[in-house]
């Protein structure tokens, strides 16, 4: 009875997490124009569409440049940041930390609208380029690369770097052959989950591009606050078989790189 | 040497602290200086003015958003737990690891997605003709809907922290607590429940302060009918009102910050309980 219970609990909240998705799938591959059960027909068309669409292109190339630079700045940033907190003797070690989480609690809302008014009112260059949205987004991909990698470093003996020091390597030398290697996975789980966060971005990019250049989401949100229609599905279809190929990249490389060994013990 | 070393330190945590500090004053101080101005024409030295905080606070539209806001943050934060809770304790009971790394993957996936794809998902499921639009067709464009999608978009912000407290709680403690002749019910109100609410708080504290600044998911599930804070700072930013928005953005932040000092609170009176 219990395990009954168990699994039709399971069974519930599963399909309520993935009806949303599934119904965006299924509409995108549909003949339908309006969805209202099973699809009569089955068609490339919208995708075709969707692939076709100019501003989707532009929206998409856009994404992936904001989302490839502001990860590389925020995994320069952030990883140099959590090494320094975790290896060297500086002051107010705890407080860093907590200011460097800090930004998660602040409102995106409120960060797109301070950098709006930033960009518009002192530097209006930044405005609606690539490097200015990305720039922004440091703020939010920041607290992922420091917790993560920090994660990493603190599972790392220290003494490992100090004996390679101690054989003759320079601090660099020590840093790039020791533990860079061995903080490499919680790197590439920050960078992962950093550049699709930043790809995936709306609540604060919506204030920083005009409407004719935005990123993929933000062309999306415009486009849904006019009209509905299956390319706009399509897109959305895109955009999840992406993300989801990307993650299962990583969990794949992951796998064999024995990445979750440890935490399969802690189950 | 450990002289070097600590300037070395310095000089690696210089660039994110400088970015953060760029960040975070230039932000903090433009947002308050554009809401003590009444100038429209986005001047950053228009003269210091308090109309617009009198003109924002004296008005029943603000305080109204504000209600819904919090509204929807009380509403989200409570069903996302009620479910977040029993469903983390699910996933501890499922023994077959592939079973519970299925699970935890199909919980997380929703986060690998954008939040206004998750949304427009919600609005084809509830739209007339729409699968669900029969049984809730009242829902797309009204608070149940925004609240519905709302739960779907943070359950995950919830169920991770919770998850966290109830796998590791041991599982002696329970069976010590039988041995000693508790049922199930005071076994799970006296001994498991006690120590998950630290979990159980994060997962709240997370959850409440992202729903209440959540823009994409209101703005398509509300359509307009439907105003919360976010929403109004964005279309005040369009119609060139940047003062007033200032004003609204001012008022979410605190109500964040408060949000925050409030689970901080709770965390510290249930928190360093005794040991059992």
């Amino acid at each position: 009875m219990n395990r009954l219970l168990r699994t039709v609990f399971l069974t519930v909240v599963g399909l309520f997490i993935v009806a949303p998705l599934v119904v965006i799938l299924v509409a995108s591959v549909s003949t339908d124009e309006v969805l209202s059960g099973l699809p009569s027909g089955f068609t490339t068309r919208w995708l075709s569409e969707a692939l076709a669409n100019e501003q989707f292109q532009v929206g998409f190339a856009y994404s992936i440049r904001v989302a490839a630079i502001a990860t590389a700045w925020a995994v320069v940033l952030g990883t140099s940041a959590a090494y320094a907190i975790h290896r060297f003797d500086v002051p107010g070690k705890s407080l860093l930390r907590s200011v460097f989480i800090a930004p998660l609690s602040l409102p995106r809302v409120v960060a797109g609208f301070c950098f709006f008014v930033l960009y518009a009112s002192l530097v209006p260059a930044a405005y609606g380029t690539v490097g200015g949205v990305a720039f922004a987004h440091v703020l939010l991909l920041l607290p992922f690369v420091v917790s993560l990698v920090g994660a990493g470093l603190a599972n790392l003996d220290p003494e490992l770097e100090e004996a390679a020091r101690d054989l003759g390597a320079t601090p660099w030398q020590a840093f790039l052959r020791v533990t860079l290697p061995r903080i490499r996975v919680s790197m590439i789980i920050a960078a992962v989950f950093g550049f699709l966060t930043s790809f995936d971005e709306v609540d604060l990019s919506v204030f920083l591009m005009p409407a004719d250049t935005t990123t993929l989401p933000v062309a999306i949100f415009l486009r849904l606050q006019q009209n509905q229609d299956p390319v706009t599905s399509a897109v959305s279809s895109l955009m999840i078989a992406g993300s989801l190929a990307l993650t299962g990249l990583v969990a794949l490389a992951g796998r064999r790189a024995g990445l979750f060994a440890t935490r399969k013990e802690r189950m | 040497m450990t002289a070097t070393r600590r300037r070395l330190g310095l000089l690696l945590l210089a660039p994110g602290t400088a970015y953060l500090v760029l960040a975070f004053v230039s932000l903090a101080l433009l947002l308050v200086s554009y809401s003590v101005r009444t100038e429209q024409k986005s001047t950053l030295f228009a003269p210091f003015d308090l109309a617009t905080w009198r003109a924002a606070l004296g008005d029943g539209y603000l305080w109204s958003t504000v209600g819904t806001t919090l509204r929807f943050g009380l509403l989200v934060t409570v069903l996302c737990v009620l479910i977040g809770y029993p469903l983390a304790w699910c996933v501890r009971g499922l023994r077959r690891p592939w079973q519970a790394g299925a699970m935890l993957f199909l919980i997380f996936s929703p986060i690998l997605v954008s939040v206004v794809v998750r949304s427009y998902g919600w609005a084809m499921l509830l739209r007339p003709g729409g699968p669900l639009g029969g049984v809730l067709g009242s829902w797309l464009y009204h608070e149940p809907g925004v609240v519905l999608a709302l739960v779907h978009v943070e359950l995950p912000f919830a169920f991770f922290p919770i998850l966290a407290a109830v796998r590791t709680l041991p599982a002696e403690l329970s069976e010590a607590a039988a041995d000693l002749g508790a049922r199930r019910a005071r076994r799970f109100w006296q001994v498991q429940l006690p120590l998950t609410t630290p979990g159980l708080l994060s997962g709240a504290q997370l959850t409440f302060t992202l729903t209440i600044s959540a823009f994409a998911t209101p703005a398509l599930l509300g359509g307009g009918r439907v105003t919360v804070l976010a929403q109004s700072i964005y279309s005040d930013i369009q119609q060139l009102q940047w003062p007033h928005a200032a004003v609204q953005a001012v008022v979410l932040l605190v109500l964040t910050l408060a949000v925050l000092a409030i689970f901080g609170l709770l965390g510290r009176l249930v928190g360093p309980r005794r040991p059992l």
